[in-house]
């Protein structure tokens, strides 16, 4: 798992690599939580995004919450395959917005 | 100065030589052991394996690099410095290929030697310390395994027994945690004589903390449950979610699927957060489906969040349905080609064996074949439990359940075979042939002597019409969790069975979690 991040305006765009275990969700916590510092808006693009278990989207609830009590948002995007199903299953989507691209996400934001 | 903390044993022929060195190195060293030729040394070397041997080569009885030899059999890691004459080149190119760790040509200086010995020390000294540690850390491990068991055991102690038969409901299950403990959990709670409760639950994370979180959880969804007579699924999950993120959840969630049943009114009220969605096999139309409804999302997720009933799910519930609960574990595993078996793979192993099997074996009989088909289900908790009603024409239709005292309540088969052959009209050559079996038939049958316990054991049996108009009789045996199961040496030893009238087979085959037995049974020719 590998994370990179840059900004479009105000807003973080995360980018989150290959396969999210609870082994890595840790790392995966302490990185997005630093991040997340320097912005309100933050959009996790999961376009490269193999896998993630229970324990990965528990650390992306952790963050969005966090972001919503500072009055900020996290959007999600172009998630595919096994992380789309695990997000389905779960009712993720009821909980934060997911969209098909990036594009989407940040036209969201600029709304 | 401080003696080095470690053992050497001295092999020299020449008295003199060997006397005037071992006074030198006791004042260096804190034991030392001597002796005058490749044997000796090789004896005291058994006794009390020295950490370092310093040997000459040319010496009576038993030469140095012999002696060597035998010792590197013994301990292969013994460290050894060779003494030799300057003209012994051959003996120096073997004591190479042997791997000693140091030689020193004849004469030397003392000094030299003691440098070397000052050298190897120090590895010998860590590679001790190594070794204590290692040895800590087994140990360490091994308490570790031992508590993980008992917290295993405990764990298995809180979920349901494989087969749990109510009067209008059955409620079978199977569990296999991916490291002795798990964050699956799953029961079935009566809250009055045709209502219940079912539910499945997943912990977010593995080890010991979703294990831990499980117990709380599992105790705490009983007492909600029971003392707080709470029964519409809503009101259980936002009773939950209060307690649990206030008291238990810190960044952890939960997956649960609650189902309130209803057998008397024919009906299902469930609140699905975030778990996968039930699976309903039509035992009467052979077709599977996916329920899929709205639902809600985990528990723990937001603090604050409020469950609904608008988020329930209501759904009629009939007598031919069979309703399967899971956990992401059981689809996710994947086969020795890497292929997943996904929600749809689960559907279609589910379809295959229900039309072989009861439902009642169903779980236990999918997690045999996944193992057998190369599923790895090792690497998450696997939970597959399967709930449905209790046919009112089942007992015609062959299929009956029982528990209690196996020696006593065995024998009853024969009643039932007889009421069988009635109800389908068997020939009576076969009726006759059931009639004359005595009442010990089926105990003798299983081996049972007159000194084995009173066991208390669930079993199903399952009577079928042949082609060749005779009976096919199959028992499935279900032993408590908590027991041993001594069936199982039972009914490997099966007994050759002699009927005057009838021809009878009988076949075992032993699966995880329970152990099948088919019988079957015509008339003779």
């Amino acid at each position: 798992m590998e994370i990179g991040h840059r900004f479009i305006g105000n807003i973080l765009i995360i980018n989150i690599f290959g396969e999210l275990y609870s082994e890595q969700a840790m790392e995966m916590e302490y990185k997005l939580l630093d991040y997340s510092t320097k912005s309100n808006q933050v959009i996790i693009n999961c376009e490269e995004m193999e896998y993630v278990d229970s324990k990965g989207l528990g650390v992306l609830i952790k963050i969005h919450n966090l972001l919503i009590e500072r009055g900020g948002d996290m959007l999600v995007c172009a998630p595919s395959g096994k992380v789309l199903k695990v997000f389905e299953l779960t009712r993720f989507d009821n909980l934060i917005k997911v969209f098909a691209t990036q594009e989407e996400a940040l036209k969201e934001f600029k709304s | 100065m401080d003696k080095l903390g470690i053992s050497i044993l001295y092999v020299e022929d020449e008295d003199y030589i060997r006397n005037n060195m071992a006074k030198s190195l006791r004042r260096r060293v804190d034991t030392i052991y001597t002796a005058c030729n490749g044997e000796e040394g090789y004896k005291i070397f058994k006794e009390n394996r020295p950490d370092l041997v310093i040997t000459d080569i040319r010496m009576p009885v038993m030469n140095g690099l012999e002696m060597i030899n035998k010792i590197r059999k013994l301990r292969s890691s013994t460290k050894i410095i060779m003494l030799s004459a300057h003209s012994d080149t051959r003996s120096l190119l073997e004591a190479i290929e042997i791997g000693v760790n140091g030689y020193i040509l004849k004469p030397f200086q003392t000094k030299r030697l003691f440098k070397l010995i000052d050298d190897l020390a120090q590895n010998i000294i860590l590679d001790k310390k190594v070794q204590e540690q290692s040895v800590k850390i087994n140990e360490l491990y091994n308490a570790l395994v031992k508590d993980l068991e008992t917290a295993g055991s405990v764990q298995e102690y809180l979920l349901p027994d494989y087969l749990i038969i109510e009067q209008d409901l059955f409620f079978t299950s199977t569990y296999v945690p991916s490291s002795r403990i798990g964050g699956d959990l799953y029961d079935i709670i009566k809250i009055s004589k045709s209502e219940y409760i079912c539910y499945i639950g997943d912990i977010s994370g593995h080890g010991v903390k979703a294990a831990l979180l499980m117990t709380a959880v599992k105790t705490t969804i009983n007492r909600v449950i029971e003392d707080e007579k709470l029964s519409e699924p809503y009101q259980i999950l936002n009773r939950l979610s209060i307690i649990l993120t206030r008291e238990l959840f810190s960044g952890d969630y939960m997956t649960l699927l609650l189902c309130y049943v209803n057998c008397e009114k024919h009906y299902i009220r469930s609140l699905n957060a975030g778990h996968p969605p039930i699976l309903i096999y039509n035992r009467e139309t052979k077709a599977i489906k996916t329920h899929k409804t709205e639902g809600s999302i985990p528990v723990g997720w937001l603090p604050n969040y409020v469950y609904t009933p608008d988020e329930e799910n209501k759904m009629d519930f009939n007598t031919n349905e069979v309703l399967f609960l899971y956990t992401d574990g059981l689809f996710e595993c994947e086969n020795d080609k890497g292929d997943e078996l996904g929600i749809d793979g689960l559907k279609k192993f589910i379809k295959q064996k229900a039309k072989i099997h009861p439902a009642v074996v169903l779980p236990l009989m999918i997690l045999n074949t996944l193992v057998e088909n190369n599923y790895d289900i090792s690497t998450d908790d696997f939970t597959l439990v399967a709930f449905s009603k209790i046919h009112d024409t089942e007992s015609d239709e062959g299929l009956t359940f029982f528990s209690g005292n196996i020696k006593t309540e065995l024998c009853l088969i024969k009643q039932q075979l007889l009421r069988f052959a009635g109800f389908k009209k068997l020939s009576e050559g076969l009726i006759n042939g059931l009639e004359s079996m005595s009442k010990e038939w089926f105990c003798g049958l299983l081996n049972l002597e007159m000194d084995v316990p009173d066991w208390e054991i669930r079993y199903l049996t399952e009577l079928k019409e042949t082609i060749d108009h005779g009976i096919e009789v199959t028992l499935w045996f279900m032993t408590p969790k908590s027991q041993q199961n001594p069936l199982k040496a039972n009914l490997e030893k099966i007994p050759v069975i002699q009927s005057d009238r009838l021809d009878i087979s009988v076949k075992s085959t032993s699966y995880t979690g329970f152990q099948e037995l088919k019988i079957n049974i015509s008339e003779k020719q």
